[in-house]
């Protein structure tokens, strides 16, 4: 054993050898181009002094929103054009509306140019164009070269002034979407997330997800309505970044859109019903025959304009946010090995409520264990609050994680254009690290009180549901089971 | 890639068998590796039936080769591609090391547009007769479990035809 010790040092001794003839050799080469020979761990560099890049926000002639920031490290421009109009449009006959929209509008052609044409003009670009649907919002992304930009503007100005919309192509879109929602009973999590919807937002348009029913007799003339009705310079605001100065991206704008009018036009996203009453803790099932339960709790959260944004933020770190920093998962996974992970979320509504929820997967016999932790942790929150350490790191966390906002530059000039179309005061970024810092514990256990109503949180759970587990949680709570196949 | 890709054109638009379809190179580039072709096929069209379409897209590149056009289109998309990784410092580092091992140097990211100029439709037509052969392929279909039956009477269908 002695023997086979020593050979075993005397050989890691060799590879140390030879990795040391390598480095170096390695650093020979450096000198000889003259870089530095230093370790990177051993570089030293000037203080770092970080300036906030806040995107710069123009108004066009003919009501275009512009938000511009320019970056030309690389020869690339983003541009993304946003329009108010959304899923919160649609109505119980015609949920997907929004969605078939974004996707035929988005591989669909103009009036003029047939859709392979168009898909050809982009990819000889190689423009990456994508239109995603929101519940206010449809937004088109493109990606180019700057040596297309000129092109490339004018291709999307066809595509948003007179797009296509090809039968052809919409149809292609609703056998697309009807392959996913078939596919629906695979995925767990999207079942749980499809039934917290409908429990927050009950026959509201953010509460309902399309179904085989409702996308079947969405028409092209839909689309072409949707657009006429929403389309149109006082509803459309631009995010351009990258290699592109203001100036050039006004004047792209305003000659690819010149001329262009809707008097017609709906300029803000169509005022929303407002939500209706919830009453008391339903707990939902879907049986599905699964090794592991996925388990949510949900209640309607708050609205951007709230002031306890910031303390929420922070309760939610500690609750079920900062992963293995926060309660939730430090309890359920690391202490009990009852979930792989365990999450809470606080989603800020832009123009109603937002969703709270938490949840984990379990296996089935651990499901009641796991869902009295999650009442009793929220509980033990409203009543005992928050440890000074435990407030220290959350902030800390949210302050430091604070700059990765700032990596991405187009992102961010987005979030900007989204921000203030949905009303957030203009200094929002720049005064949010204040905010933070002035949260105190008292706040956090204020706003746990508030906004925590474990006994109110619907229950949703798919899977493999026991009978024990059931008269375990359903003794103060109203059970409805929903058939997997309701959901389609 | 793109919306005019053969694949994509052929299986999505205009056959509409697949969903999607989707190609990439796994599990890394240091060693010998796997070309793989990923589709999920349109309920009722099987596997089978994507399969042969994905083939037929095989043959046509073995037989006819590539146009002019179209490589070039892919070299621009390669190119366009690049800078898009490079806008984040993670994507920067991964390029780095990435070339750093699988080329040799990090340098090959700066000749990486001359790499591309170099490579013919020849050559691409080739590499498609040598490695996309029957010989060399292995198919995995993921199917549901009988009592998965599908949930959808047939009647049920959406489709337009």
């Amino acid at each position: 054993m002695r023997n086979s010790g020593l050979n075993g040092i005397t050989s890691v001794a060799a590879v140390l050898t030879a990795g040391l003839v390598l480095f170096c050799s390695v650093c020979a080469g450096w000198a000889q181009e003259s870089l530095p020979a230093k370790r990177p761990d051993d570089l030293e560099f000037a203080p770092l002094h970080w300036d906030m890049q806040i995107p710069e926000k123009k108004r066009l002639n003919n009501g275009i929103n512009l938000y511009h920031r320019r970056n030309s490290e690389l020869p690339l421009v983003n541009i993304s054009v946003m329009f108010g109009v959304g899923r919160s449009v649609e109505t119980a006959a015609d949920a997907g509306l929004a969605e078939l929209f974004a996707r035929t509008l988005e591989s669909g052609g103009t009036s003029t140019v047939s859709p392979a044409d168009f898909d050809a003009c982009l990819d000889a670009l190689a423009m990456n164009l994508n239109v995603d649907s929101g519940p206010y919002t449809t937004t088109l992304h493109v990606s180019m070269l700057k040596e297309d930009v000129a092109r490339g503007m004018e291709l999307l100005a066809q595509l948003i002034r007179n797009p296509g919309f090809d039968a052809e192509r919409l149809e292609t879109a609703r056998q697309r979407l009807v392959e996913q929602i078939r596919r629906r009973p695979d995925d767990p999590a999207a079942i749980a997330e499809q039934l917290m919807l409908e429990n927050l937002y009950p026959g509201h348009p953010l509460g309902r997800k399309p179904s085989l029913q409702s996308i079947r007799h969405i028409s092209r003339a839909d689309l072409v309505e949707l657009h006429q009705r929403h389309f149109g310079p006082r509803n459309m605001h631009v995010a351009i970044s990258g290699d592109i100065t203001a100036s050039e991206a006004v004047h792209l704008l305003q000659t690819a859109f010149s001329g262009w009018d809707n008097p017609g036009e709906q300029a803000d996203v169509p005022e929303l019903e407002p939500l209706p009453e919830t009453h008391g803790a339903p707990l939902v099932v879907v049986q599905r025959p699964l090794s592991q339960t996925t388990i949510r709790l949900v209640e309607r959260g708050i609205k951007h304009d709230n002031p306890d944004v910031y303390a929420v933020e922070i309760m939610n770190y500690i609750l079920g946010g900062g992963g293995f920093n926060s309660r939730l998962m430090r309890e359920i996974r690391s202490n009990r090995g009852l979930a792989y992970s365990v999450f809470s979320h606080f989603a800020i509504g832009r123009r109603l409520q937002g969703a709270f929820f938490a949840g984990c997967e379990t296996k089935a016999e651990s499901v009641g264990e796991v869902v009295d932790l999650f009442t009793s942790i929220m509980q033990q929150m409203r009543e005992q609050g928050v440890t000074q350490d435990e407030l220290e790191l959350a902030k800390q966390s949210r302050l430091n994680s604070f700059v990765f906002r700032f990596e991405d530059l187009h992102s961010l000039v987005k979030t900007v254009m989204e921000y203030d179309f949905f009303g957030y005061p203009d200094d929002y970024l720049v005064r949010y690290r204040e905010h933070i810092r002035a949260v105190t514990a008292q706040d956090v256990q204020r706003v746990a009180q508030k906004y925590l109503h474990p006994e109110q949180q619907a229950l949703i759970l798919v899977g493999d549901v026991e009978e024990a587990t059931l008269a375990q949680l359903g003794d103060e709570r109203d059970v409805k089971h929903i058939r997997i196949e309701d959901l389609l | 890639q793109g919306p005019s890709a053969r694949l994509h054109r052929s299986l999505v638009l205009e056959k509409r068998l697949a969903v999607s379809v989707s190609v990439y190179t796994a599990p890394g580039a240091r060693y010998p590796n796997l070309f793989v072709i990923g589709a999920i096929p349109r309920h009722p069209h099987t596997s089978a039936e994507v399969e042969d379409a994905i083939y037929a897209e095989l043959e046509r590149i073995k037989h006819d080769g590539v146009s002019s056009a179209e490589l070039e289109q892919a070299r621009k998309r390669l190119r366009a591609d690049r800078l898009r990784h490079l806008r984040s410092n993670r994507g920067l580092a991964s390029m780095l090391t990435h070339f750093e091992v699988v080329t040799g140097s990090w340098k090959y990211l700066l000749e990486y547009d001359e790499i591309l100029r170099g490579i013919s439709a020849r050559e691409v037509q080739d590499a498609a007769r040598q490695w996309l052969t029957r010989d060399n392929r292995s198919v995995i279909t993921l199917t549901p479990p009988e009592k998965h039956a599908p949930l959808i009477p047939e009647d049920g269908e959406a489709d337009a035809q």
